[in-house]
Order: structure tokens, then sequence, then C-alpha cells
């Protein structure tokens, strides 16, 4: 029981880190458009 | 592991997060990002303080960031301030998990440091509102003990530093410090009354200076709904704002953070701290987590007025300007994020007997690999930039200048996209990289929503501005000297050509005549107005705010005395007492 406990949740972080990383991989390859100019920011 | 030990270790785990999180940005210059304006030489002006008739939002961190830049250079006090939100954040949770292990603790602090709310504000800029947020669960200790001995004293220090972040991040503090008071006091009247105390002398620079504004406090309530929580996960804004998100800025949402997968498994994450928190504290029933509860709850409620009831809080805002201070609600979530950070590190205290040790490393760990886009600097969103050479330039030649005269700066708004800051959104520098006062439209425009310019200066100015016509007079008559394009300069190099020259025709051409153009940059245009008028800001009393200054400051001197030097008590928790032989 521990095992399979300690193997799904080793599963679920390495997905999920695998996940964020190729999301932040691509997130720094582009700079941000940010339109319109002058805004403190979009809802 | 026992004494400071404990603490260095959360210390340690702190700053290697620190590093991780901020990534890009650690590198030499100055991360500029949204409300995060540092600069090489901040300066103690008098909009430092509070005393140019704006409202007092960076009131006193500015002071404080120009005392650091007294030791430190400008972007060294940055990354030193930045990195030490996430040493706090993680020992103070480390400190309030009622547990012996370092495993539950780590779990508690690395949550606290790593999570929706830090990545959020964090790109938002808001470093000020952290600073008091990575002292919370320290405050929510003392809070607790305010009605005892010394309890006011070391409220004072747990507090100091909310209160040198400013307005928000005191109330939100304030708030959770006046509810653990309220339910967790020994003798509750009298903690929540020494609470209250307490909040108010260290509110005392800002309270002071945007009291006695003789422009007195806007009522907007228009930016209620601008400022609300908005939902940034499938579960809608008042679930964004369960799993410590749901800022009401879309564009400073970390990348990927939202996706219904890992939504979901911080959702569990989430339910689960709680039922852990839950379930410890009836078996155990101390006061102080009902007090932490109770703030939680209470911070909760106060974080969804703005989306569940948006008319209410617009109406509490026309009718008392002061409730201004709930519109951002999300910021209201922090003793929830405590909350979640303890109830984790209970649940890994729970898994540690049961279960391999791995398991509990991991639970200390989800925090991280569920929002791995907050490090590297946010996904490469934090990235530090040295500011233009022509910035420079104009500094010093404002600053050799001898003749009075103020800066006007344009274009006509506050925040900026600089292509030398990678397009990336910025509240405009200049007022605080200048060594003068500088006038600048503060009017903030979110989406279709303005709220309008709380300078009267620049209101004065605004209408002038914006009707296209010539500007040397009516500039020189309200006392300004120079004038910095640091946007679309293109637009205004002709503006100093006289009436009838060859530019004529072209945009914004002579709106400046008369004016002598010293800085002609791609990323600045400096230009000097002759004989400018003189023209007094109807700010608050200098003597009024030193008379504050000098109480505030008098009694955190005074509180230290309980602690001699250091802010980290070996212990929250009272010494147990031991059984007569």
């Amino acid at each position: 029981m521990r095992i399979a406990i300690a193997a799904l949740v080793g599963v679920l972080l390495a997905s999920g880190a695998s996940f964020g990383v190729v999301q932040m991989a691509n997130a720094s390859q582009q700079d941000p458009v940010i339109e319109p100019l002058y805004n403190y920011g979009t809802k | 592991m026992r004494g400071r030990t404990r603490h260095l270790l959360a210390a340690l785990t702190g700053f290697g997060l620190g590093l991780s999180a901020l990534g890009p940005g650690l590198a030499s210059g100055f991360v500029l990002s949204y409300d995060m304006v540092f600069v090489p030489e901040p300066g103690f002006t008098r909009m430092a303080f509070g005393l140019t008739g704006t409202l007092p939002r960076h009131v006193p961190s500015d002071v404080f960031t120009a005392v650091l830049g007294v030791v430190l250079p400008g972007d060294l006090a940055q990354k030193s301030i930045l990195l030490a939100i996430f040493v706090m954040a993680c020992v103070s949770a480390a400190a309030l998990v009622p547990s012996e292990r370092m495993v539950p603790r780590l779990a508690a602090g690395v949550c606290y440091a790593w999570n929706p709310f830090v990545a959020e504000r964090l790109l938002l800029g808001q470093w000020a509102l952290l600073l008091g947020y990575a002292a919370l669960p320290w405050v929510v200790a003392r809070a607790a003990r305010a009605g005892g001995r010394d309890g006011v004293r070391w409220l004072v220090l747990a507090l100091l530093p909310a209160a040198i972040g400013g307005f928000a991040a005191l109330a939100v503090s304030g708030l959770t410090a006046a509810v653990v008071a309220l339910a967790a006091g020994c003798e509750r009247v009298r903690a929540l009354a020494r609470t209250c105390a307490v909040v108010l002398v260290l509110s005392l620079p800002w309270l002071v200076t945007g009291w006695l504004r003789p422009a007195g406090v806007p009522a907007d309530g228009a930016a209620v709904e601008a400022f609300a929580a908005r939902a940034d996960t499938p579960f809608g804004a008042v679930g964004s704002l369960l799993l410590l998100g749901g800022v009401w800025n879309g564009e400073t949402v970390p990348t990927g953070y939202g996706h219904p997968v890992t939504a979901t498994a911080w959702l569990l994450v989430v339910l689960g701290a709680l039922a852990a928190y839950g379930l410890w504290w009836r078996a155990s029933r101390d006061r102080l987590y009902a007090g932490l509860a109770a703030a939680a709850l209470a911070g909760f409620v106060v974080a969804s007025l703005g989306v569940v009831v948006p008319g209410l809080l617009r109406g509490l805002v026309e009718l008392w300007p002061g409730f201004a201070v709930l519109r951002d609600g999300q910021q209201y979530v922090a003793p929830l994020a405590v909350l979640v950070a303890v109830g984790l590190g209970l649940a890994a205290e729970w898994t540690l007997p049961r279960l391999p040790v791995f398991v509990a490393v991991c639970v200390a760990l989800v925090p991280v690999a569920l929002l791995p886009s907050l490090a590297w600097g946010a996904a490469g969103r934090l990235r530090a930039v040295e500011y233009p050479g022509s910035w420079a330039r104009a500094r010093q030649i404002i600053a050799a200048d001898a003749t009075r005269g103020d800066v006007l700066v344009l274009p006509w708004a506050a925040y900026r996209s600089y292509p030398w800051n990678g397009r990336r959104r910025v509240l405009d520098p200049l007022p605080r990289y200048l060594p003068r006062r500088v006038i600048f439209n503060d009017a903030v425009r979110v989406d279709d929503t303005t709220i309008p310019t709380e300078d009267p200066r620049a209101r004065r100015l605004g209408s002038a501005i914006e009707s296209g016509g010539p500007l040397t007079d009516v500039l020189r008559a309200e006392g300004v000297r120079y004038v910095a394009v640091d946007a679309e300069t293109e637009a205004w190099e002709a503006a100093a050509d006289p009436p009838g020259s060859a530019g004529a025709g072209v945009r914004n051409a002579g709106r400046l005549a008369g004016a002598e153009l010293l800085v002609h940059d791609r990323d600045l245009l400096l230009f000097q107005i002759p004989r400018p008028g003189r023209a007094e800001d109807a700010g608050a009393p200098a003597a009024a705010a030193g008379v504050a200054w000098i109480v505030t400051i008098g009694v955190v001197v005074w509180s230290s005395s309980a602690a001699a030097t250091t802010l980290i008590p070996r212990s929250i928790f009272p010494p147990r007492r031991r059984k007569a032989p």
C-alpha cells in the first residue's frame, strides 16, 4: 500500500513538474504582448 | 532539532526558494514589474514621506528603500528585500507548526513561500505587501498573546515588516491580528485594545499624511469591480480565492496556472490541508489555532466581498473612503494561506509515522511541483534590466541645475511598457528616479475603467495636456522646469520647435515652444523650460508628519528592548511545565 501511494505521488509530481517546465520554457522564449500600452492591467 | 538550528534550516530552504523564484531577476540591474519600482539612488524626498499632496500609498516603504539605499546599491537592496521575503515566509510559517519534526515544519514553510498568492503578488510587483505577508505567521502567534506580559512589544516587532510595507500590508496584518487577539487572546478585550493601539501607532506615518491631505481621501466606488478578485482556475472567483489565487489582474497569473489538471490537484492539496488542520484542532483545542481559523475565515469573507456583494462594498466606499482598502480583496486571503501552510505541515506530520519519509517529503514539495512556473523568475517574467544611459544623463542635468522647478512626465499616464524592459508593464519609475518633485498622471486604467488622478497638481494640468494645445506657459505657471518624455518619444521630438518652423504639422509640434531640448534619445527626451514660476504642493504639514514618525520610531525602539536584536524567537510556544519529581 505504501509503495503504491509513494509511486502514485511520485508520478503525479513528475508529471506536474514536466508540464510546468515545458510551459515555463515556452513562456520564457516570448516577450509579453501588452496592449493597451498604458493600462495598469486587464481583468 | 531544537533552537535556532531548525530556524536556520527553514531559512536556508526559504533562501533556496527565493533564488529559484527570482532566477534571472538576480542578475545585475533592476526588476521592474507593475508596482515594483526600485531605482539606483532612492532619495529622502518629500514624495517619499507623502508630503506632495498625493495619497501616501508608498509610505513608509519608499523611505525604507531610501534608508537601504544609503548602505547598498539600489539593485542589491531590491534583491535583498525580495530574498528576505522568501526567507521570512518560510521561517515564520515553519515556526507555527506544532511539531518538533523538521519535515512538517518545512512543508508549511515551502507551502507558505511558494503558492499562487506569492506568485501573483510578486508578478504584480507588490513587494511591500509581501513583506507583511512574510511575517504574518509571527503576527498570528504574537497577537494570540497580546494581552500577556511583553505582549505589546513582541506584537510591535512582529508587525514591523507590515508597517514597513505600508497601508495595504498593515491592513491585512492588522485585520488578522485583531481577529486572532479577539478569538484566541487570554484576556480578549485587553488583547484587542492593545492590538488596535499597536496597529494605529505603526500606521501613523501614512495615516497622518493621508488624513491631513488638503484634497482629502477620494471615494471612488467604481473601482470595486476593477479590483475585485477574478477566476484564474476553473472553480470560479471564490474557488480561486480558496486556492490562494484570484488576483484581479489577469496579466499577473503565473504561466500555466489554472490548468484544470493542476488546479484540481492543488484543490485536493488545499482541501487536504484544511482537513488536517481541522482534525488536529479538534484534538488539541488550542486557542491560537482557533484564532488563526477565525482570521482565515474573516479574510476569506472580506476577499469575497467584491465578487459576491460588490454593491455592498461600493456602498461602504462611498460611505467612508477608508473602506477603499478592501477593494483589492484577494490580498485578504493571506491568513488563509497561513492556515493552509500549517495544515499541510500537519498533513506531513500525519504521514510520517504511517508512510515512508519519501511521501512526507513529497507532501512538502507538492506546492512547488504544482506551481513550477514560479521558478526562474516566474518563467522569465521577472528579469533584471539596466536603466538607459539617457536617464542617468537627465538625472545629472536636473541635479546640477540651481533653478527651482518641478518635472512633468509625458505621456500622460502612470504605467509604461518600455522596450528596454522587455515590454513588461511597470509603474513609471521617473518620479522615484529623478531628484525633484515629479508631476505625472496617477490615474489608473484597468480595461475601460479609469480611477481618476489623485494628485491635485496633475488634476490641474490634465485638461491642458490632453487638449493638444500649447503647454509652455501653462507649465511655467505651474512651476514646471523640466518635461521628461519616456515613451513614444518620436511623437514629441518636434515639441520645442518654434511656431511656423519646418516641423509644423507634425504631432505635438510647437507645444513646448521656447523650451530647450537637453536630452534627445530614443528612450528619453528632456526639455527645459526657462523661467518657471513657483507653485507649492498642497500636502500634509511636515511638522505633523515629523511627529508621527518620531512616535512610531520611538515605539519600535522601545519594543526592540524586548528582543534585543532578533525578530525570531526561539519558540513561539510557551515553555512546558515540567512535573515536579
